[in-house]
């Protein structure tokens, strides 16, 4: 019997725990789903008295969602070109040599991470502002790249070191150039760590809110922003409904990158 | 023809020495084996040869060629990575075309190499595999299609049989040695299995601490080591540290002057017998008188620890006989099997 009634207390352990994981990692989508739908949602009730399509319809209407939203799909893209063309290169060096001023150079990269973001970006927006970088894509591009290389520098980095040198030499030894060496050898090994570091680039830029903010306001609007907006003004309906069309972007990079990287790579490293 | 002609090589590491003036020298199609134990500076010169350490003095010729200051690429040796380092995003067919591709060597041609020398190597049928898929031995054979595949002046091997398990080890020996002698290519093969140097290479170089202490051919080496390292890193032996009054009792010559000697003793060549057996000696052979005070069952032999009453040491022989603790022994070893140091 105790043996039994032992189980039952683990099973329920279980069942609560699964539940709350659950409520942690969908709850909140749940919750987002709903109101977008919510035509009137008073607490207690656990569901909208009245549900209706019309914050949806809203949305899609005035294309100021669908604006901003290809806008957020520009930048990101844009600032993931940058960050890893300007952090491949140099994650190698960090990676392969004896750089002189190698923490100097590592802090700096770390500068835009390192303070409170608020302060950063509004001064970033003051200095864009007299190069006439203000309320310009280019503006929140170059911020996003300066302070989302830290991120693709440092999981770059850490894969061109996880290459044995050996393989490099390998290549070398038979009469491969460095250029060679790295396009044929390193670049194509490291190409894992690259993808791992262009999805949080990516992720990280579709929901950034402070430099879009400072620096692209009032003249354009990101996505984050406009939901900023909509849920300030507590229109939750619109922010909810803007939420899950920002997720839209981020979830199909990720589902065809990792489709990418799980069929070409992932069974060749591993050896 | 000599094909590598390295001429007074140094290179520290802060205090340490790990090349001490070091000058060898290999002929076409001639296989040299450097041996020595870790830390003793023999990968230190393989990876100088190819290029890849930046030396504090001395010459590298290759066919006559000074490549002392050349980058890896433009040297044409071929090196065997002990860990393989074959590319595990590529077909064993893209590992071993890889030197050919760099070559510019065109498509028909690559082909054809690639597929002799894996034919040669007896591994054609895995030409579409990758690296992960493949058993130890396999990868072995790989790197070694990809390195001479280019035909290159020289081979550099860095304990290409280390990775592998004993028995294939013993085995792959012969071929190694006979393939390569097929190939006719000059090799310069660093290892630290003295056993594999002496049945593998044409001539060995003993190397410690940066410094190559002899050179010789395999049956000079093991015969006629110059020093107490050579004559202990070579076979299998057991070193005696003995007293000159002890060691003239037993008949050998003695140094002047030495306060303490080394016996070197091939425990590989001596031979165990009951204290009462007749033995037939000449005068330069050395018996011995003893006491089993230890035995180790191994199947085919037993392994004694003997008490050598003379010495005042304790020696490890191998004997097929069978022999009680305590027992009393006699221990043949020949003119040649010892070797007596200052």
């Amino acid at each position: 019997m105790s043996v039994r009634r032992f189980s039952i207390l683990k099973l329920t352990l279980k069942v609560v725990l699964v539940f709350i994981i659950l409520m942690l990692v969908v709850g909140p989508f749940v919750g987002i789903a709903i109101w977008s739908f919510a035509r009137v949602w008073y607490w207690p009730s656990p569901i909208p008295q009245e549900l209706t399509l019309r914050y949806w319809s809203e949305v899609f209407r005035q294309g100021r969602v669908l604006d901003s939203l290809i806008l957020s799909l520009k930048i990101a893209l844009l600032t993931v070109g940058f960050s890893i063309a300007i952090a491949i290169p140099a994650a190698y060096a960090f990676a392969r040599y004896r750089l002189p001023a190698e923490r100097i150079l590592l802090f700096l990269f770390l500068m835009p991470q390192a303070f409170p973001q608020l302060p950063v970006f509004i001064n970033l927006a003051r200095i864009f502002g007299k190069m006439g970088l203000r309320g310009n894509m280019w503006g929140i591009v170059m911020a996003h790249t300066m302070a989302s290389l830290v991120f693709s520098l440092w999981i770059i980095t850490a894969t061109f070191k996880s290459i044995p040198l050996e393989l490099e030499q390998a290549a070398q030894n038979l009469g491969a150039s460095r250029w060679r060496v790295f396009w044929t050898i390193t670049f194509p090994l490291g190409i894992p760590g690259v993808i791992a570091g262009a999805i949080h680039v990516f992720l990280w830029s579709m929901g950034e809110f402070n430099a879009a903010f400072f620096i692209g306001a009032p003249f354009i609007q990101t996505a984050p922003v406009l939901m900023y907006t909509a849920s300030a003004g507590y229109n939750m309906q619109i922010a909810s409904v803007i939420a899950i069309v920002l997720m839209i972007p981020s979830l199909l990079f990720m589902f065809v990158i990792e489709r990418f990287l799980k069929a070409e790579y992932i069974a060749g490293i591993g050896g | 023809m000599v094909v590598l002609k390295t001429e007074g090589l140094k290179k520290y590491y802060g205090d340490v020495k790990a090349l001490d003036d070091v000058s060898v020298e290999i002929e076409e199609g001639e296989l040299l084996a450097v041996i020595g134990p870790s830390g003793s500076g023999k990968t230190t010169l393989l990876r100088s040869v190819a290029g890849f350490v930046q030396l504090d003095g001395g010459k590298i010729y290759i066919r006559g060629r000074d490549v002392t200051d050349l980058p890896p690429e433009k040297r044409n040796v071929a090196m065997f990575f002990q860990n393989y380092a074959l590319w595990p995003h590529m077909t064993v067919f893209e590992n071993v075309a890889y030197g050919l591709k760099v070559r510019k060597l065109s498509k028909e041609k690559i082909r054809e190499k690639v597929e002799w020398v894996l034919n040669f190597l007896d591994i054609g049928h895995l030409a579409n595999r990758k690296p992960s898929q493949l058993s130890g031995g396999q990868q072995q054979r790989v790197a070694l299609a990809r390195a001479i595949v280019v035909e290159p002046d020289l081979l550099l091997l860095d304990e290409p049989l280390s990775n592998l398990d004993a028995k294939i080890r013993m085995r792959i020996r012969f071929e190694l040695r006979s393939m390569l002698k097929k190939l006719n290519i000059a090799t310069l093969y660093v290892t630290h299995d003295q056993e594999e140097a002496l049945s593998i290479a044409d001539r060995i170089a003993v190397m410690s601490n940066g410094k190559i202490l002899q050179v010789g051919e395999p049956r000079e080496i093991y015969r006629k080591p110059v020093n107490l390292f050579v004559a202990d890193f070579v076979g299998v032996n057991c070193v005696v540290r003995a007293r000159p009054e002890a060691v003239r009792k037993l008949g050998i010559a003695v140094p002047e002057g030495a306060e303490e000697l080394s016996l070197v003793i091939r425990a590989e060549e001596a031979v165990l017998s009951r204290y009462n057996a007749s033995i037939e000696k000449t005068p330069h052979d050395l018996l011995l008188n003893g006491v089993i005070v230890g035995r180790l069952y191994l199947g085919a032999k037993t392994r004694y620890e003997v008490k050598l009453q003379e010495l005042d040491d304790n020696i490890f022989i191998n004997s097929e006989e069978d022999f009680q603790l305590n027992e009393p022994v006699q221990v043949l070893v020949k003119e040649g099997s010892y070797f007596l140091y200052a």
